[in-house]
C-alpha cells in the first residue's frame, strides 16, 4: 500500500507540473507513428526515440537471469521464450517486452476515459449502475480503528452486471476503431454473404476498417451514431446476425486480442468502484458541473481506439472526483 | 466478409508486426532476425494461456488491487482535482497494468516520470 500511496502522490503531483513534463510525457504514444515508419527516427522522432530508450533502461534490470524467476508469471514466461530463441541480453528482452506494456495501455485508457465520462454524464445512467453494481459489495467484519472494507468480486462483476457491461460494449462499438490489418500470404478467395467471391492476391494488405461496421445504420438502427448505454445487454443472445458480424472489437481469429479478458476485469471493476463510491463533477471556474462527453477524434493508425479531442490542451477534462456521501468510511477491496 | 477475413489462416498480422517491430523498438538486426524466425510464435504460446483461469485472476488481482488503493486514497471532504481527467486514467492504467506485468518492484511504480515516458 505504501508503494501505491507513494506511485499515486507522485502521479498526482506529476500531472500538476509543468506543460515541459506534459508535453515529454506523450513523446512515445505519440511518436509511435514516426518510430514506425523507421526513417531517421533520431531525427524524425528525436523524443519518442528518448522516451523509449528511458523506459528500456528502466526495464532491463528486471529480465536480469539473476532477477527473472521474480516476475509474474506473464512476463517471466515472456523473458524464457524471448531466451530460448537465442535473444539473452537483458536490454534486449526489455526492448521486445516495451511491445507488451505498450499494447496492454494503449487502447485500454482511452475506452476506460470514454466509460467513465459517458457514465458520469447520465444520472439517470449513473443511478441504474449503482443500483445494479450495489447487490456486489460484501462487507467485510469490522476491525477497530480502521475503515470498512467492502469486497467486490471480479467475477460477479462480470457476470452480474448486464448494464455495465453493455456500457463497456457500447463504448468499444462508437469509440472502437482499429484498422484490423492483414497480409496474404498466399492466393486466397473468400465469399461474402450473398455468395460473391473475391479474389486476394498474395503480398496484398488488407485492411478491415471496424470504425465503418461498428456505426453503421444497417446493423445498428438509425441511432447507430448515438451511445446507448442498454445496446447490448442481451448481447449475444438477442444479437442480429448483422450485427455479430459488425462487432468486431478485438479483431479476430488467430489474432485475436489474447488481453480481452483482463483488460475487461480491469475495466469493469474500476467503473464499478468509481459509480458505487465516488462523485465525479467537470471543474469550471464558478462551480461543479455534470461531466460533458467531449468530442472524439479518429483512432491513430495502429490504436484501437478514439482519444478526445485536443486531450493534451486538458480543456475541458478537469475534473472532481469526490467521495460519495454515505460512502465516506469505506476501503474498497477485490476478491476472485 | 471482414469476420472470414480475420478467421481466414492465409492472411496474417505478423508480417505487418514484424514490418514495424524494429522503427517502433529500436531492435537491431540480429534480433530482427530472430523476430522473424518465429519469436512472435513463442511469445503468444507463452502469452495465452496466462490470459485463461488462475493466471488470469493473478493478473486481475494484481491491476484492480492497484485501482482499488488509488481510489482509497481520495479522502472525504477532499475531491481529487484532475487538470485532466483522461491523462490521470492513462497514468494510473500504466501503473495498475505494470504492477500486473512486474510485480510491485517494477521501476514505473516507483519513478513516476517513466509513466510520463509510456504516454
Amino acid at each position: 500500500m505504501s508503494s501505491c500511496k507513494s506511485c499515486f502522490n507522485a502521479v498526482c503531483h506529476s500531472r500538476q507540473t509543468s506543460l515541459t513534463l506534459d508535453t515529454g510525457a506523450r513523446m512515445f504514444e505519440e511518436g509511435i507513428q514516426q518510430l514506425s515508419f523507421n526513417v531517421l527516427p533520431s531525427i524524425t522522432a528525436r523524443g519518442a526515440c528518448k522516451t523509449r530508450e528511458r523506459l528500456v533502461e528502466a526495464l532491463t534490470p528486471l529480465f536480469d537471469p539473476a532477477t527473472t524467476d521474480s516476475l509474474p508469471a506473464l512476463s517471466r514466461r515472456r523473458a524464457e521464450a524471448i531466451r530460448a530463441h537465442g535473444i539473452t541480453s537483458p536490454r534486449d528482452i526489455a526492448r521486445c517486452e516495451l511491445a507488451l506494456l505498450h499494447v496492454a495501455t494503449v487502447n485500454t485508457a482511452p475506452i476506460l476515459f470514454w466509460l467513465v465520462v459517458n457514465i458520469f454524464s447520465r444520472p439517470d445512467l449513473l443511478e441504474a449502475l449503482r443500483s445494479e453494481c450495489s447487490p456486489l459489495m460484501r462487507q467485510q467484519p469490522p476491525t477497530s480503528g480502521q475503515r470498512d472494507q467492502i469486497n467486490i468480486s471480479i467475477s460477479s462483476l462480470q457476470h452480474s452486471c448486464p448494464l455495465l457491461a453493455s456500457c463497456l460494449h457500447e463504448c468499444l462499438r462508437v469509440y472502437g476503431q482499429a484498422l484490423h490489418s492483414r497480409q496474404v500470404q498466399s492466393d486466397t478467395v473468400l465469399a461474402d454473404t450473398q455468395g460473391q467471391q473475391y479474389l486476394f492476391k498474395k503480398d496484398m494488405v488488407v485492411m478491415m476498417p471496424s470504425g465503418v461496421s461498428h456505426t453503421t445504420p444497417a446493423a445498428w438502427g438509425p441511432n447507430a451514431g448515438e451511445f446507448d448505454a442498454a445496446r447490448f445487454t442481451s448481447w449475444p443472445e438477442n444479437a442480429t446476425r448483422e450485427q455479430r458480424a459488425a462487432f468486431m472489437p478485438y479483431g479476430g481469429g488467430k489474432h485475436l486480442c489474447p488481453g480481452r479478458n483482463f483488460a475487461t476485469a480491469e475495466i469493469l471493476g474500476i467503473v464499478a468502484v468509481l459509480c458505487l463510491g465516488t462523485d465525479i463533477v467537470q471543474k469550471n471556474r464558478r462551480s461543479a458541473q455534470r461531466l460533458v462527453v467531449p468530442e472524439s477524434v479518429p483512432a491513430a493508425l495502429g490504436q484501437a481506439i478514439s482519444k478526445p479531442k485536443d486531450h493534451m490542451k486538458s480543456e475541458g477534462l478537469g475534473v472532481n472526483i469526490c467521495v460519495r456521501k454515505g460512502f465516506e468510511q469505506v476501503k474498497w477491496f477485490f476478491d476472485s | 466478409m471482414m469476420q472470414r477475413a480475420l478467421r481466414t489462416p492465409s492472411l496474417s498480422f505478423e508480417p505487418l508486426m514484424i514490418q514495424h517491430a524494429q522503427g517502433l523498438l529500436g531492435v537491431d538486426d540480429r534480433v530482427m532476425s530472430v523476430i522473424r524466425s518465429g519469436l512472435l510464435g513463442g511469445l503468444m504460446q507463452a502469452t495465452k494461456p496466462v490470459f485463461a483461469g488462475e493466471q488470469l485472476a493473478t493478473l486481475n488481482l494484481a491491476a484492480l488491487g492497484y485501482y482499488a488503493g488509488v481510489i482509497n486514497m481520495i479522502e472525504p471532504g477532499e475531491p481529487l482535482q484532475l487538470a485532466n481527467l483522461y491523462s490521470w486514467l492513462a497514468d494510473i492504467v500504466t501503473a495498475a497494468t505494470s504492477q500486473a506485468l512486474y510485480g510491485t518492484a517494477n521501476p514505473i511504480m516507483t519513478g513516476s516520470t517513466l509513466i510520463n515516458d509510456v504516454w
